[in-house]
């Protein structure tokens, strides 16, 4: 598989997020199919139980199996989007890459984070991860890294926290 | 003192006045302010009794008005009569609170006093005045008046009105009032306002300095000169005499030819226009289409019609000028506004060159800011600092606004009018033209070691320029086609606003090499920044 880095730059030291975000995700893809596969049912199971009377149109069958498919597809995607997901320290700036067809590479200098979140949900906390976002000036920054093991995270936080004042700079 | 307008009174003795003298507003007054209730009034009345009378009257027949028993009881001529004297009992309320609204002016303070039952008093301290703008609303400015609003610092009151006074009036006495508040201040501290004037650790001050200094830039504007006249600007500036909206400098306006020019070829004309000929086709093929048709074209000839006002109202008599906190940007045609853009905030600036305004030269620029008014700034005037200008007003916009040492003049014009890659630009590559056609060997960029400059678009062409030193962070994006062809579109994040920063369908290669070097042009300009900034400020940094 050819990895994201082909966008980055050469001779950053790349580092994954936690292997266990991968069971993270699946659960939650897991989760959404079926809901999605459950709702998209409602008029087919209708249709089984002769709610609106007289036989079955074989198309109501579609938009769960759709569903299903995507739903599938996704989970085996699952760890490859996981694995994809990425980011470098430089000396001045962080490195980020994500996306697996829809690819990015984002560059956030220190000195312009305005603000560090931490944060997790019941899953992520079961698996003692928590999801980092870097926040700038501007609304069209899109730095999250999510799946950090809990110590990374904090330690990450800290990290650039204290980059940050040292390379602050005003708007 | 400043020897313009001689006809106002104020200029007739001193700009102090003594204990007892007071002057009163405009007439106006108390109209103006209450004109909707006025209206509100006369348009019922016209509405339910007049037509009717006026109408019995002139056909010679018995009143014969339809609201009710009581004027048929009581006879028109009652009525009317009745009316007419709520209307002078309104007028006649309406001159009592003129009459006893007055102003005073003296040494030290502005007085203002109104009511003749419940009597209110206000006075601001004249060295307490921070601004003193000129406000015009509609109705004030069709009739010739306008009001004088005071930011005052004086824990009390935060603003002050003296509402309404003719034009030329109000200009003056801000001008006199100005210069007044001056002296005040002056006298209160003579020696810290020499400290504060002659140190050099303002840059904002150093700025007004050199406008003062430079007898040309003063004398050359077409416009009035500021009320520099009397009063020296910087310290005046120092203890905020100034206001954020006086005049230094005018740098451009607008002719109303060119924003006539600029609107008949605009979108909104063009599909005005269109419509036009096809509805006169229409009919003279099919007599009677028109009327079929123009019910259900009205709503979105309306739209159209108030896009069109809206630019109007944008672009006639832009003016903009150098104020002492910025860039200041005035228009409009019955609703004027102004912001003001200070020094240093544009984070980016985008030029645009419609199509339609090549063949005279129009050019239109917006900016982004950072805070000053946030969005409802930057929805209203505050992002659009050139509405439409030639070339050479690009320029002057460009030097005065971007906050850059080299400004990329040549590249901005190699921007907008260069196409293909054989210039400063690097443009998408020939593989590219199957996803884009028309605007590969337009969409493009260039760097020098401020900013980068962005540019694209065939038929609309634009041009964006972004100082390294602003720019929050960068990202490459490629989606599943672009890989197939090796082709990646880069963004620059900025405060969020109305002007492109990213490319789309670059080569691969160069897009990651564009981004490593805007990462690494842009820590040096930061750098920079921050080093500056370490000469000129040190306080706030403990490391110094």
């Amino acid at each position: 598989m050819p990895a994201t880095t082909e966008l980055g730059p050469p001779g950053l030291a790349w580092r994954q997020v936690s292997p266990a975000y991968v069971t993270v995700r699946l659960i939650g893809t897991a989760i959404s199919t079926v809901v999605w596969t459950a709702v998209l049912a409602v008029p087919l199971l209708l249709g089984l139980f002769g709610v609106w009377g007289g036989p079955t149109p074989w198309w109501l069958w579609l938009p769960p199996a759709v569903a299903l498919v995507w739903g599938a597809v996704n989970l085996l995607l699952v760890p490859r989007r996981v694995r994809a997901i990425g980011y470098a320290e430089a000396p001045t700036e962080l490195w980020l890459r994500k996306g697996l067809f829809f690819r990015t590479v984002t560059v956030v200098p220190y000195g312009r984070m305005q603000y560090v979140d931490i944060k997790t949900g019941p899953v992520l906390n079961a698996f003692r991860l928590a999801s980092v976002t870097l926040h700038t000036a501007s609304a069209s920054t899109d730095a999250v890294l999510p799946g950090l093991p809990r110590e990374e995270a904090d330690r990450l936080r800290e990290q650039l926290t204290e980059r940050g004042e040292e390379h602050m700079v005003g708007l | 003192m400043t020897g313009r307008g001689t006809q106002s009174p104020a200029e007739h003795g001193p700009s102090r006045d003594a204990e007892g003298v007071w002057h009163r507003v405009h007439p106006f007054t108390p109209f103006v302010r209450s004109w909707l209730l006025l209206v509100a009034l006369v348009w019922g009345i016209g509405n339910t009794f007049l037509d009717d009378v006026i109408s019995a009257l002139v056909k010679h027949e018995p009143i014969n008005v339809d609201v009710g028993g009581a004027v048929q009881l009581v006879g028109a001529g009652l009525a009317l009569a009745v009316l007419c004297g709520v209307l002078g009992l309104l007028i006649g309320l309406g001159l009592l609170s003129w009459w006893f609204t007055r102003y005073q002016i003296t040494d030290e303070h502005v007085r203002f006093r109104s009511g003749w039952l419940f009597r209110t008093q206000r006075q601001a301290r004249l060295d307490r005045v921070q601004g003193i703008d000129i406000e015009r609303r509609f109705l004030p400015r069709i009739l010739g008046l306008a009001s004088l609003k005071f930011d005052v610092a004086d824990g009390g009151i935060s603003a002050m009105e003296l509402s309404y006074l003719r034009r030329d009036h109000a200009r003056q006495l801000r001008e006199q009032l100005l210069a007044a508040a001056h002296r005040a201040a002056a006298q209160e501290d003579p020696a810290q306002a020499q400290l504060q004037g002659t140190g050099d650790g303002d840059p904002a001050a150093a700025t007004v300095g050199d406008l003062t200094d430079r007898p040309d830039a003063a004398g050359k504007g077409p416009g009035r000169r500021g009320p520099r006249d009397g009063v020296d600007v910087r310290v005046a500036q120092k203890h905020g005499l100034l206001g954020e909206q006086d005049e230094l400098r005018r740098v451009s306006t607008v002719p109303t030819g060119r924003v006539v020019l600029s609107l008949v070829c605009s979108p909104p004309a063009v599909v005005v226009a269109v419509l036009a000929v096809v509805s006169l086709v229409s009919t003279a093929w099919f007599p009677g289409a028109l009327i079929v048709v123009l019910p259900s074209v009205l709503p979105f000839l309306l739209a159209v019609i108030s896009g069109l006002y809206s630019r109007l109202e944008k672009s006639w008599g832009f003016t903009l000028s150098e104020v002492p906190s910025g860039v200041r940007t005035r228009a409009g045609l019955f609703n004027e506004r102004s912001s003001t853009l200070p020094t240093g905030r544009v984070q980016a600036l985008e030029v645009t060159k419609p199509l339609l305004w090549r063949f005279f030269d129009g050019h239109r620029v917006v900016v982004v800011t950072a805070g000053k008014g946030g969005a409802a700034d930057a929805e209203s005037l505050g992002s659009l600092v050139l509405p439409v200008g030639t070339a050479e007003n690009v320029r002057e916009v460009l030097e005065l606004l971007l906050p850059l040492e080299e400004i990329p003049v040549e590249l901005v014009s190699e921007g907008l009018n260069g196409i293909g890659g054989t210039g400063a630009f690097t443009t998408s590559p020939r593989r590219a033209r199957w996803l884009d056609p028309i605007t590969w060997r337009r969409t493009g960029y260039a760097m020098d070691d401020s900013s980068l400059v962005l540019r694209g678009g065939r038929l609309t062409r634009h041009t964006s320029v972004i100082p390294h030193h602003k720019t929050q962070s960068t990202a490459l994006a490629q989606g599943p086609v672009d890989r197939r062809m090796r082709l990646s579109g880069f963004a620059v994040h900025t405060i969020p606003g109305s002007v492109t920063t990213s490319v789309d369908h670059l080569d691969v290669e160069q897009a990651r090499e564009l981004q490593r070097r805007q990462a690494e042009l842009a820590r040096a300009a930061r750098d920079r920044v921050n080093g500056g900034m370490l000469e000129r400020a040190p306080i706030g940094r403990s490391d110094g």
